[in-house]
């Protein structure tokens, strides 16, 4: 037996009443109702927390009530997928495990699953596509950023044809050029654009210039940023970034307006997580590159070390903040420097 | 099915003193909001888990368990508020949005061009989105057994949601607060609870104050923190070789929370000038939300989550939920007993999928 209100279907009207289950029927007796309906024709909401469950009669009327143990013990065996979901709810243990659930997918899905998602689609993009997206940064870095180059063009010229010479045994390296820009803003710094552009900036160039093996230098951020291009990094950023927002925003949709914050944070952090393994991935692909062109990956320290005096590591708009960790990294090259050495007759 | 009060015994003295429009006596009956949040947290975090067990599939019977817990423990008069959708027609319509905005992000990245006719055919179609997502929602909300329903014409949502927003920038934006107006009337009047129609009785003109008074605040606090910037800049950045980031990134956060409680003062006087214009058949509501309630809540909330990976969104979810119920009030004339339900036709979720994810966008 349970207490509920009675709606008849056609008002807003609430009648008290009390509703006994037997024999198959379900009695319904207040003010002014005497009804007596088949079970198998009531349909029963599903059950979730304390809430109150309405039992749709035929014909619209419906009670509601919220004596949950009573409405499950007249109508076993409705809802099934709801009735699991309630009773997963009720067991401590099994909030546990969901908590553990979510921690596992989730560290499964952003360190493995988007990762090999992406690599996959970034792989069989087709150039052109990679080279229009290119365009399109370039257009946008040249807009507020890059402007014309101020080193002469004999001395760009003679960089470019070196980098292309270079570039030749290199996987992937028919498709990469150099092109140079002036930009303050930026300072010394190089990159890789979608499709093959890697634009150096004037200032690196300068920050070489005073040394005997400046050539070398610039040859040597350039194979980093061709490793980029070969793995096809960028997009590769750029596909996993579009879906983390996807599932943050996903899970935003719950938060209400706060959420911009809420999801920044977890996604710059994802981010900056994948960029560094990128970054490491780059360089190991110039130390083989300098190796096969018989030039010692310690050229590829020097830069680096030059870089690093430039840029403090305090300040964060820097060559060596973005390209995290430099030290480890001046080290990893110089231990490939003296790998390559030893191998050397 | 007349009106006929069933309480307010002090109802002739109040006749005589209070002018004729408040002539019809009433009775406050206050929101109330009665979800724990130990008892969501297991609703949601069991909703999480499955729906990463089932890639995904079980986010619909997911959101009808959260609305419903939302709904069913809002309560007015005695009686609680129902959600009525089902699973599977919010799964069809999840799998339509997931497409639309999946390729909507992806096509940004290789051409500009693909995306901007996608958002195109989004703000040309976002009209009928939202006239599809007004129609569902309110076709499967109910209180007291009676469903209400959206009857708004598509023709007048492409004037208010499209067309009318051609002319703002034309008015130097000055016509958007009455667009703003115009929407809400649109919305309201067109809603109806079982066979009663809502009515709306602010002006367009009402939405000006709220939004004048937010533009002013906008621009004294962007100019003031402008100006700020560039004296911190020259005195402090002067001696460094290279413009200091740490400075231009706590300057930006410091605009963008003068931004928020901007945007939290408007919300709230928007919302109140909303629910208090709705008369339901004589029954009014009464909303006292406040700009200072809302920040509070939602900085607290935003740190709680921060702070917990997540774990407090629930408890998040459930403290916005209960502050809202309690600024809200029916001031009902007594007839909450007479309205009648009227045939309603089923509504498919996929104008409203489209149209929540799309929303979330926007929210970036």
């Amino acid at each position: 037996m349970f207490d509920g209100r009675y709606y008849d279907g056609l008002t807003s009207r609430a009648t008290p009443v009390q509703c006994v289950a037997s024999d198959g029927t379900l009695a319904i007796r207040g003010e002014g109702i005497d009804a007596q309906v088949a079970l198998g024709r009531i349909e029963v909401s599903p059950r979730l927390g304390r809430t109150f469950r309405t039992l749709r009669l035929p014909g619209g009327a419906q009670v509601q009530s919220e004596d949950n143990d009573a409405v499950d013990a007249a109508f076993p065996d409705r809802n099934r997928v709801e009735t699991l979901a309630d009773r997963l709810e009720r067991y401590p243990y099994v909030v546990a495990a969901s908590v553990v659930v979510i921690v596992v997918a989730a560290i499964a899905l952003f360190r493995i699953g988007l990762p090999w998602a992406a690599e996959r689609v970034a792989m069989r993009l087709p150039v052109s596509v990679e080279q229009a997206a290119g365009e399109q940064v370039l257009d946008t870095l040249k807009r507020f950023w890059l402007k014309p180059s101020k080193i002469d063009a004999e001395r760009q010229k003679a960089l470019q044809e070196k980098f292309a010479e270079f570039a030749k045994g290199v996987p992937d390296g028919e498709n990469d050029q150099v092109m140079f820009f002036n930009s303050p803003i930026i300072g010394a710094n190089a990159f890789a654009l979608p499709g093959g552009t890697i634009v150096v900036t004037d200032q690196l160039l300068d920050l070489f210039e005073d040394d005997d093996n400046a050539d070398d230098e610039f040859l040597a951020v350039a194979a980093h940023e061709a490793g980029h291009e070969h793995y096809r990094h960028v997009m590769r950023s750029v596909l996993q970034g579009s879906a983390v927002s996807i599932v943050a925003a996903y899970f935003a949709g719950d938060v209400g307006s706060a959420s911009t914050v809420v999801i920044a944070i977890p996604a710059f952090l994802l981010q900056n997580h994948y960029s560094r393994g990128f970054e490491q991935q780059a360089d190991e692909f110039a130390f083989q590159a300098l190796a096969a062109h018989n030039m010692s990956p310690r050229v590829f320290a020097d830069a680096m070390r030059k870089l690093q005096q430039e840029y403090p590591d305090d300040d964060s708009v820097s060559y060596v903040s973005t390209h995290p960790l430099s030290a480890e990294r001046i080290a990893r090259a110089e231990a490939a420097a003296d790998a390559f050495e030893k191998k050397k007759p | 099915m007349n009106a006929v009060p069933e309480t307010q015994p002090a109802g002739d003295a109040a006749e005589i003193r209070l002018p004729p429009v408040q002539a019809r006596p009433t009775t406050d009956f206050p929101f109330e909001f009665t979800g724990n949040a130990t008892e969501y947290f297991r609703i949601w975090i069991v909703n999480l888990a499955l729906s990463i067990v089932t890639l995904g599939i079980y986010s619909a019977w997911a959101k009808v368990r959260t609305q419903r817990y939302f709904y069913a423990n809002t309560r007015v008069a005695g009686a609680p508020f129902e959600y009525l959708a089902r699973p599977i027609p919010i799964l069809k319509g999840r799998l339509i949005a997931f497409v639309l905005f999946g390729g909507y992000v992806l096509s940004g990245h290789f051409s500009f061009k693909v995306q901007i006719a996608l958002a195109l055919l989004i703000a040309i179609a976002s009209p009928w989105l939202i006239v599809r997502g007004l129609k569902f929602r309110a076709r499967y909300s109910a209180w007291r057994s009676i469903n209400f329903s959206f009857v708004g014409d598509y023709g007048t949502a492409y004037v208010n949601y499209l067309l009318l927003y051609l002319i703002v920038p034309f008015t130097l934006s000055i016509y958007y607060p009455f667009l703003k107006g115009r929407q809400k009337r649109y919305v309201v009047d067109n809603t109806r609870y079982g066979t009663q129609p809502l009515h709306f009785s602010a002006l367009n003109g009402d939405f000006f104050p709220p939004y004048l008074a937010a533009f002013g605040m906008f621009f004294l606090w962007y100019l003031g923190m402008s100006f700020l910037t560039g004296v911190l800049i020259v005195n402090l950045g002067h001696s460094y070789r290279h413009p200091q980031p740490g400075l231009l990134y706590t300057m930006v956060g410091v605009i963008y929370v003068g931004v928020f409680m901007i945007a939290m003062f408007l919300s709230a006087r928007v919302n109140n000038l909303v629910y208090n214009s709705i008369d339901i058949g004589g029954n009014r509501l009464h909303s006292t939300l406040r700009a200072r309630d809302l920040i509070g809540l939602y900085l607290v909330n935003t740190v709680a989550i921060l702070c917990s990976a997540g774990m407090l969104i629930p408890w998040a979810m459930i403290r916005l939920a209960r502050y809202r119920a309690s600024r809200l009030t029916l001031l009902s004339v007594g007839n909450l007993d007479t309205f009648a339900a009227a045939h309603a036709p089923d509504e498919s979720a996929a104008g409203s999928e489209v149209d929540s994810v799309f929303d979330i966008d926007i929210g970036f």
